[in-house]
């Protein structure tokens, strides 16, 4: 019943925040369980020893030469799929929503990186092992149509540019993907705009274009990094143990495969997480700036 | 004008070949198993395995409890902040970004620690324990994926105005969600489900290292062991995902059923 | 002899015609607007002055040079468009002085015309700051100086204010043809309002369909429409059907009622319907009666506009539209009230066309 005599600042009844707040605890429940604490208790476990213990002992040991190594691999490859895949999934990009091709090519370019961004992998590497592999379909057709010996040559795909090759592969969708909107936000009146202002083309691009795409475009190749980084499965199914990424080093620690020392799996997995959440951030720091530009 | 479009299709006829011909080798590599000529002996012989038979299934049931995990979780979340919390946006949006920068290999490390063999919740220790920390940590992995899409389907409803008017009517909470929320989303909630179902089968990382028989590591099995079968399995994962992605591009042209749109 | 002239510009895309048929003079430092529905192709014609569009046939001349196949950045034209198009990455000052930039001149003759093109249109603080952090109205504005910065020697403004909410349209619409008369600047106008066109323009240019249907002065237009589309398009107009009783002496019966009308009926035999056309405003209220150019009728409406009071009058057939000024002396007309409004024979406009 109303209270008509009641303050007339009436708050509404506590029970209805309740309800809320209880609808979104199992989120945060989950999150804390399963998101947030499993990967904070492995950052502090970097910094344990065995007897939990605070010590820097297990950063230091990762500068040994074999592991260095592995960062070094893994940077590598990360950073040439990543540079490839930006260039080349801006040019397709670019190509099908500017280059004057026909419309229904966008809708499909769209759908396939949407499929090809998530056909990682085992799938991946069966196929590129099929392709490229040495009785690959690629390989075969080169020798026996062209002439030309593949792996003779000093190919082999399963080394760092196979590998790279093989990461372009959901790379290359993924930037399409991530930089059509940039492409789309680009509004045909600054060319226009930009011409009846007496500018060239090429003037258009150095002094309109370029600065606008550019961060958008970096941050992405920065989103393709850090994914290239911490991918496993594809490099596992296709190298295994033989190319060591760190991934696949941290892999064979937690399976034991090497002298069990968790507190360095920590460790490496701080080192991963590093430098996968900085490129992170900076990506989408990067993209929230171009998009109160575009406004 | 013509030097553009010349530039154009060039990019995309190289792409094209790039991203056609592993899967025409792969499929035609699937072929060979007989010698001599084109069978399909390589696909009879993975249906028929029982090992591919019990992954996949596997897989497929950990996929489903996942989504209906998954969504249970999500949907009340991107409910009540919508219509109750707006301040939470922030950091629910944050948290739902996790995921995306927190490679799997991390996660499914820290949860090795966490609920190992020695810790207070060892769900490590037995097979089905095992099985719930690989479920809950698929819907950590598809938590950015699904959290957007219902997200955005219930901003496309306005989902307060209709609330307010079932709550008129005397509806109560789970009323209202199942009978008018979730209807209306159903589209947003199967692209969710689709997308979470293709990350899911073909996963391997959380699957190999929580050594649960799944999809993805009987993949990598075969692929260390057979010779034709792998690629016939890749053509089957691959149509898999197209399959689903499929359906994801075709509910989002069909829209939402009810869309209120002022 | 004219500063810009388009001569027999026709303009297809693919099956599409445009621009059926163009041909425009205009003088240095006249302000032309084309006016006319989306679709009639004045958005096109003003894109083949700017050199976005080339035309399938007819030439553009600018001061007498050819410049039909001339690529835009060399025409020296200054163009403000519906959607502002400033440059996002570039603060204020950037923006205007992009022309200047192109063109190589010295940082120093940049700052000191930014200065006075932000003077100009009244945002002297702004210089520093970034599009997005301005208002439409602000953001046209210096969309303006923008293009005005390089003096170029033609304007063109692609309806510049249709993106704006009305108060800030009609202080913008004065401001625009206030600079435009001090800077002497030859000004193309493209807008679909005619409350714009008729307030702004030396000429206005009526366009429908890809063709011209009427070019003249303002009032010219307004109070001597030549075609009936003319005279709906701009302004409110009464549509009457009138039987020609002596074309000679500009006899008609409207109605059963007998007018005179000071428009030609060339060419109109006796008998002939005759599409004609009255302003509400021409329309006075009298006492008279039985006069010719008379009409009686009951009153079935009377909306009050502040200033004016519009009355819905029926005739036998004729809804007519009067509009009484408020003069706040003596009662407006009621519903249900017989009134009789007459006007003047050059008031009555004889139409062509359909």
């Amino acid at each position: 019943m109303l209270d008509v005599t009641a303050d007339p600042v009436r708050r509404p009844p506590p029970a209805r925040k309740i309800a809320a707040w209880a609808g979104v605890a199992p989120f945060f429940l989950f999150a804390a369980m399963f998101l947030i604490v499993p990967t904070f208790s492995l950052m502090v476990g970097a910094f344990q020893n065995r007897d939990g213990e605070f010590t820097f002992d297990n950063i230091l040991r990762l500068t040994q030469p074999s592991i260095l190594h592995s960062y070094a691999l893994s940077l590598e490859v990360s950073a040439a799929s990543a540079f490839f895949g930006a260039l080349i999934g801006f040019a397709l990009a670019a190509a099908v929503i500017f280059g004057g091709l026909p419309r229904w090519m966008r809708p499909v370019l769209m759908t396939f990186s949407g499929v090809a961004s998530n056909f990682a992998g085992v799938p991946l590497a069966f196929a590129f092992v099929a392709t490229l592999g040495r009785m690959g379909l690629v390989t075969l057709l080169l020798r026996n149509v062209f002439d030309f010996n593949l792996y003779t040559s000093g190919f082999n795909l399963f080394t760092f540019t196979g590998l790279t090759l093989t990461y372009l592969y959901f790379q290359i969708p993924l930037m399409a993907l991530v930089i059509a909107p940039a492409l789309d936000g680009m509004k045909q009146e600054w060319r226009e705009a930009a011409e009846i202002l007496g500018a060239s083309r090429w003037q258009y691009w150095r002094y309109i274009a370029w600065p606008i795409l550019g961060p958008s475009c970096f941050g992405a190749s920065l989103l393709l990094f850090a994914n290239a980084f911490g991918a496993i499965a594809t490099a596992y199914s296709l190298t295994g143990p033989s190319l060591n990424i760190v991934p696949i080093l941290l892999f064979a620690q937690i399976r034991g495969d090497v002298l069990h020392d968790p507190n360095l799996g920590f460790a490496l997995a701080f080192g991963m997480l590093l430098i996968t959440g900085v490129s992170n951030f900076a990506y989408l720091a990067l993209r929230a700036r171009s998009e109160k530009w575009m406004r | 004008m013509n030097g553009r479009l010349i530039a154009s299709w060039s990019v995309v006829a190289l792409c094209g070949i790039y991203f056609l011909a592993p899967l025409i080798a792969t499929f035609e590599f699937s072929l060979r198993l007989l010698r001599g000529h084109y069978s399909f002996e390589a696909y009879r012989l993975v249906f028929a395995s029982g090992d591919f038979q019990s992954a996949f299934l596997f897989s497929a049931i950990i996929g489903v409890v996942t989504i209906i995990v998954g969504a249970l979780i999500v949907t009340p979340t991107a409910y009540w902040v919508q219509l109750r919390l707006p301040a939470l946006r922030g950091i629910v949006e944050y948290i739902t970004l996790l995921p995306l920068v927190v490679p799997a290999i991390v996660l499914v490390f820290g949860y090795i620690k966490l609920y190992g063999s020695n810790s207070i919740l060892p769900l490590t220790a037995t097979p089905f324990g095992s099985d719930i920390l690989l479920m809950l940590g698929y819907v950590a992995l598809g938590l950015p994926y699904l959290y957007r899409a219902i997200d955005a389907g219930m901003r496309s409803i306005d989902v307060k105005t209709l609330s307010e008017a079932a709550q008129i009517q005397g509806a109560g909470f789970p009323t209202i969600l199942f009978r008018i929320i979730i209807p209306n989303i159903r589209s947003s909630i199967l692209s969710g489900a689709f997308l979470t179902f293709a990350i899911v089968i073909g996963e391997f990382t959380l699957a190999s290292l929580l050594d649960r028989p799944a999809f993805g590591p009987y993949l990598q099995l075969v692929g260390a062991s057979r010779a034709y079968e792998p690629a016939a399995l890749a053509v089957v994962a691959f149509l898999i995902t197209w399959g689903c992605m499929g359906i994801i591009q075709w509910l989002g042209n069909s829209g939402s059923n009810f869309s209120a749109k002022r | 002899m004219s500063f810009l002239s388009a001569s027999g510009i026709q303009k297809h895309f693919g099956a599409h015609v445009a621009v059926k048929r163009f041909d425009l003079e205009v003088e240095k430092g006249e302000f032309v607007t084309f006016l006319g529905p989306s679709g009639c192709g004045k958005t096109t014609m003003l894109r083949m002055i700017a050199g976005f569009e080339t035309p399938t046939r007819g030439t553009i001349k600018i001061a007498g040079k050819d410049v039909t196949d001339l690529p835009p950045n060399k025409r020296n034209i200054g163009m403000v468009f519906q959607s502002y198009a400033l440059f996002p990455n570039l603060t204020v000052a950037g923006n205007i002085g992009f022309g200047l930039r192109i063109a190589g001149r010295p940082p120093q003759e940049i700052k000191k015309r930014v200065g006075e093109m932000l003077d100009m249109v009244k945002l002297p603080q702004y210089a520093e700051r970034y599009p997005a952090q301005l208002s439409g109205g602000q953001q046209q504005r210096i969309s303006l100086a923008r293009a005005l910065a390089p003096n170029p020697q033609i304007l063109l403004l692609d309806e510049p204010l249709s993106a704006l909410d009305a108060r800030i349209r009609a202080s913008l619409r004065e401001e625009i043809r206030a600079l435009q008369l001090e800077l002497k600047i030859t000004t193309i106008f493209v807008t679909h309002d005619q409350e714009e066109a008729l307030s702004m323009s030396d000429r206005v240019v009526v366009m429908r369909d890809g063709e011209v249907e009427q070019i003249g002065a303002p009032k010219e237009i307004y109070n001597r429409p030549r075609t009936r589309f003319v005279a709906s398009f701009v302004g409110t107009l009464n549509h009457l059907r009138a039987r020609i009783v002596d074309p000679a002496r500009g006899a008609v019966e409207i109605e059963g009622y007998p007018a005179f009308t000071k428009s030609p009926l060339d060419g109109a035999g006796v008998g002939d319907i005759q599409a004609m056309a009255l302003r509400p405003e021409s329309l006075q209220v009298t006492n008279a009666d039985g006069s010719a150019n008379v009409f009686k009728g009951v009153v079935e409406d009377a909306a009050f506009h502040g200033a004016v009071v519009r009355v819905k009058l029926r005739l036998k057939d004729t809804l007519l539209l009067v509009d009484v000024f408020n003069t706040g002396e003596g009662a407006a007309p009621q519903r249900g009230q017989t009134l009789s409004v007459t006007f003047r024979a050059e008031d009555l406009i004889a139409l062509q066309g359909d």
